[in-house]
């Protein structure tokens, strides 16, 4: 699943390491997710999706390919 | 309580009863191994398990010690045990690990089985020694060979 979180952190101007402890996860969590090497749990992806202020939808980006993966 | 000063306080209780049963195992070993005669068992098995709950009891101690002393690495250690892709990751090798394990015992019940009945070669009690080990150890290198390979890809 593609995602929008390193534009929007880049935005907020936070760094890898200031957003993991935003979101309780580790720093490695945060690289993976921008890599899009990994899908957040939807509790995860709701926490993330708060901090940026913005809805979930706009953050995580589904396409029917996901459902290949 | 904060969630990292309740994870270091578990993890130093967690120690601290790792640490008594260690002694308590260990002196049972000891002691078996000075005075007792005849038993079924090698006596130093128990004081081996007692040196293993020792070497746990250390390792729970020194992440409850970590913690305590640095804050910031505290909630990073907590953060670190209760990620979500660590999670994943340690699940995903706990199950391929198992599989290794589950099939390599299955494989020398057969073997032993079949032995019995002459159909195989018997197991010599150095080879089944060995085959036993082999099934402790392989499924603990699939266990971090997997976690090494799911922190590179996932």
């Amino acid at each position: 699943m593609k995602n929008r979180l390193a534009e929007l952190r880049a935005t907020k101007g936070w760094t890898q390491q200031q957003l993991a402890d935003l979101v309780g996860v580790s720093r490695q969590t945060v690289i993976s997710l921008e890599r899009g090497r990994y899908n957040p749990s939807i509790t995860l992806a709701f926490r993330l999706a708060r901090t940026f202020e913005i809805q979930i939808e706009k953050m995580f980006l589904y396409e029917e390919d996901d459902d290949e993966q | 309580m904060s969630s990292s000063k309740a994870w270091a306080d578990r993890q130093r209780r967690i120690g601290w009863t790792l640490a008594a049963t260690a002694v308590v195992v260990g002196a049972t070993g000891l002691t078996l191994q000075a005075f007792a005669t005849g038993l079924p068992f090698d006596a130093r098995l128990v004081t081996g398990l007692g040196i293993l709950l020792l070497g746990l009891a250390i390792a729970a101690l020194m992440r409850g010690g970590v913690a305590t002393r640095a804050s910031d690495a505290t909630r990073r250690l907590g953060v670190e045990e209760l990620d979500e892709r660590n999670v994943a990751i340690r699940r995903l090798a706990g199950s391929r690990a198992f599989v290794v394990s589950a099939a390599l015992t299955y494989a020398l019940l057969m073997w032993v089985s079949f032995a019995a009945n002459g159909q195989l070669p018997a197991i010599s009690p150095d080879g089944l020694w060995y085959a036993l080990a082999a099934a402790f150890v392989l499924p603990m290198l699939v266990y971090v060979g997997s976690i090494i390979a799911a922190q590179r890809s996932m």
